[in-house]
């Protein structure tokens, strides 16, 4: 029974109490060009009441100064000025190194009585001395409110850095308050496999192995390294795409009904996916992954350069800019079931979908190809829905089979727009709302797997192929779907 | 009869969306089928008008008893969200001197196939059945208010609720817009149990419900009733309806005689009142019948709480 049956049934909106904002890396990318938008938006569909946006920094900015730097952020957005300058008038600035000086200094700058979210907005090398300051001063934990703190990827480069930053962080912020941000998670139509899959009769019995022939994940970009290569350069596309997006996006899709959609118990179920992945070793490395890098080629109508020749980047680096892998869940449920991941900078186009294969009909009554079976695509972006393929009777006077589709569309469907990710992810944060962010366990399971792909490339048990940039992707990708009696979908 | 050509409407309100948005206006969300009589009209326009640039909504005013001859018009008002995208409402309006306008077969081909239809009825309730096949079939949702109703139908609290199970257990899929309105008080109430206080609950002997509507108070008390129904010795809590002109005041008394209140002042403020003597004041999020109408909009369902609220023999 309810503890207080007068909350019961009772729609709350959401709406977070009394906050503080901390932004570390105020004048960075990530800032502008995600956070202080996606909190305007927010802000002007009134979900805050009392809150500031404080700014952390090392630039000698004023609150006058760091006012106009979130003014720019988000003047592209249709607004009043009221609205405007509204949004703007909540933004502090608080100027200091990583020091306890600099700490006690936005200790005095926060309100008590708030609650209050640290989003780290910064390297990944600065969380360890962002947290320890936070819990050396007293910032960490505060009695009477809550303190979080956001990370964003990469949460470490391996299992073992995960595991120690996992733990560093636990020392001053319980794992309730830790939100690790996997941006693809707040993502309307991310967030609509789990209400497709179990809000539709129809689909929850076919989803197994006895019906589903093999799952198809694509997450492809048309740009480079960009102004990443130090990060990109360590890290590949391998870490940086498929350790967190893929295995989550895999993981909602393979994972068993949770008892609730409450946070803990849908994430129990992701984790016990991501634990029975079959693991890839030295016998199968071949066989089950791929990786490549882009060499220059044409994006829109551009030359673009190799990878290589991409400032910041080594002459003869080995970072993969595309991997491809054939994973398979270990469970009752998807036994022998392929799920194949690719990922990709500098593909002919930016697509991310996850497309489910059903199998073709046991007997071709009609002219059949042997690859049409049903098909089933989640478009996460862009043009974000869900697409059914099913097979139909041409029109005419012979009986002809053609595949159709069953579109649905998140633009025009609804009669307004989903929101940015980072929106409905910063307002979880705020609530304290976990469901839609990694837990730790999850991280851990996500790299226990891809630990050992990392070591057997870099033992180069693994060629490392080289792709036109435009393309989609190194032709030898095609064996790895043929070997499953399939082929990818065209990019 | 009113002759009205449905091909030709369609025709004209995309040419009218097309002219206000430049061919870039939302799709439909819904139609909401508005039934009133002409001088109540306004109330219903009124309540409507809040959807205005939040939910492109094709709405169907049906006006009967209307002064002059059978008449219809069409317009198209829109304003741009914030992708300059416009969202629209499409009004159909119809009047007639007599009740044709509310018949099924007259608004039935204005409705937009597959999209959920909800009917705000403002008419009195005890006339739904009249329309059963016509209207209730092609609604996802009846939207009406039952302060007004019992008044409308001139009848006593027990019989009101006798005819409201009748319809609920005939299968309307009614949403009460006089319960709907109840959430401020209801997420008052629950911030007033909320821990440590909840376990004064099973201790509640005697509840005071001081309101402007006295169905309103019913079923407010009611509610309050039904969730302490799961307690020991809840049939003996007593239930005390009084009217007021002042603010909404609900106070709960414990055995030992001691007190909880809430009292809701001006919208948005609430006042909870701890038997141990503190105060908190509370902030109630804004909440409308717009509110209302856009929830339904975005899921038409009816609140299960509400059936299950009628249905109770308490």
């Amino acid at each position: 029974m309810n503890e207080n049956p007068f909350a019961e049934g009772l729609v709350i909106p959401r709406r977070p109490v009394s906050f503080s904002l901390v932004v570390f890396g105020a004048s960075g990318d990530l800032a502008s060009r995600k956070l202080y938008p996606a909190l305007f938006s927010l802000y002007s569909q009134g979900f805050f009441e009392e809150w500031h946006l404080i700014g952390f920094g090392r630039r000698p900015w004023s609150d006058e100064a760091f006012r106009q730097e979130v003014q720019k952020a988000i003047q592209g957005i249709p607004a009043s000025t009221q609205e405007y300058e509204g949004f703007v008038s909540h933004a502090r600035y608080v100027q200091g190194d990583l020091d306890e000086s600099s700490f006690l200094k936005l200790k005095n700058v926060l309100r008590p009585e708030w609650d209050v979210l640290y989003y780290c907005a910064v390297p990944p090398q600065q969380y360890e001395p962002i947290t320890e300051l936070l819990g050396r001063t007293g910032l960490s934990r505060r009695p009477g409110t809550h303190a979080r703190i956001v990370v964003e990827k990469p949460f470490g480069r391996s299992g073992s850095e995960a595991d120690r930053l996992n733990r560093h962080i636990a020392q001053y912020f319980d794992e309730t308050e830790i939100f690790r941000i996997d941006h693809y998670l707040g993502k309307e139509t991310v967030q609509n496999i789990a209400t497709f899959r179990l809000g539709n009769t129809i689909f929850e019995p076919l989803w197994n192995h006895h019906y589903i022939h093999h799952v198809e994940i694509t997450v492809a970009e048309t740009v480079g390294v960009e102004r990443r290569a130090a990060y990109y350069e360590q890290s590949g596309a391998l870490r940086d795409m498929v350790q967190n997006h893929l295995l989550q996006l895999l993981a909602l899709v393979a994972m068993e009904v949770p008892t609730s959609f409450t946070s803990d118990s849908v994430r129990d179920e992701k984790v016990k996916v991501l634990r029975s992945l079959r693991p890839i070793d030295r016998r199968t490395v071949q066989e089950r992954t791929l990786r490549a890098q882009y060499g220059s080629g044409y994006i829109d109508g551009e030359p673009v350069p190799a990878y290589r020749e991409e400032p910041g980047v080594a002459p003869d680096s080995t970072t993969e800019t595309f991997a491809a892998l054939t994973a398979y869940v270990d469970t009752w449920r998807w036994a022998s079931v392929p799920f194949l991941l690719r990922t990709g900078k500098r593909l002919s186009r930016r697509l991310s979908e996850i497309a489910v294969y059903f199998k073709a009909p046991p007997v071709a009554l009609f002219p059949f190809r042997s690859e049409w079976g049903n098909l089933l695509v989640f478009r996460i972006q862009p043009d974000e829905g869900l697409t059914l393929y099913v097979h139909t009777k041409v029109p005419g006077l012979q009986d002809r089979v053609r595949r159709v589709s069953m579109d649905f569309l998140y633009g025009s469907g609804f009669s307004q727009p989903s929101p940015d990710a980072y929106e409905r992810l910063i307002l979880d944060a705020l609530l304290g709302d976990t469901t839609l962010f990694t837990r730790r366990d999850e991280v851990e399971a996500s790299w226990a797997f891809i630990d050992p792909i990392v070591k057997l490339w870099e033992e180069n048990r693994v060629p490392l192929y080289t792709y036109e940039a435009g393309s989609a992707g190194p032709a030898e990708i095609t064996q790895m779907s043929q070997t499953i009696g399939s082929r990818w979908r065209p990019l | 009869m009113i002759p009205l050509k449905s091909s030709l409407i369609e025709k004209e309100l995309y040419r009218k969306v097309e002219e206000a948005t430049g061919s870039n206006a939302r799709a439909m969300s819904a139609t909401i089928v508005g039934l009133s009589s002409f001088p109540d009209a306004p109330v219903l326009d009124g309540h409507i008008n809040t959807l205005l640039g939040r939910r492109p909504v094709r709405v169907v005013h049906l006006r009967g008893n209307s002064p002059g001859e059978n008449r219809y018009w069409i317009e198209a008002r829109c304003s741009l969200d914030r992708h300059n995208r416009g969202v629209c409402l499409e009004d159909i309006y119809i009047e007639t001197p007599d009740d044709h306008a509310y018949y099924g077969r007259v608004w039935g081909g204005l409705t937009i196939r597959e999209l959920p239809v909800l009917l705000y009825w403002r008419l009195p309730t005890s006339l739904l059945a009249s329309c059963q096949y016509d209207c209730i079939q092609r609604s996802d949702v009846i939207v009406f208010e039952s302060a007004e109703d019992i008044q409308k139908l001139g009848m006593k609290g027990a019989d009101y609720l006798s005819h409201l199970r009748t319809l609920i257990t005939a299968g309307y899929p009614l949403v009460d817009l006089t319960w709907e309105l109840l959430w401020p008080h209801r997420f008052a109430l629950s911030r007033l149990f909320m821990t440590p206080y909840h376990e004064q609950l099973a201790h509640i002997r005697r509840i005071t419900v001081h309101s402007k509507s006295e169905w309103q108070g019913a079923l407010f008390a009611r509610w309050c009733k039904e969730r302490l129904s799961s307690y020991e010795e809840s049939e003996t809590v007593k239930v005390i309806l009084s009217p007021t002109e002042g603010p909404f005041t609900a106070t709960f008394e414990f055995a030992g005689e001691q007190y909880s209140s809430l009292r809701l002042e001006t919208p948005g403020q609430g006042i909870l009142r701890y038997p141990d003597g503190s105060i908190q004041r509370l902030v109630i999020p804004p909440f409308s019948v717009g509110h209302v109408l856009e929830r339904l909009v975005d899921s038409p369902t009816p609140d299960p709480l509400y059936a299950s609220l009628i249905a109770e023999n308490l």
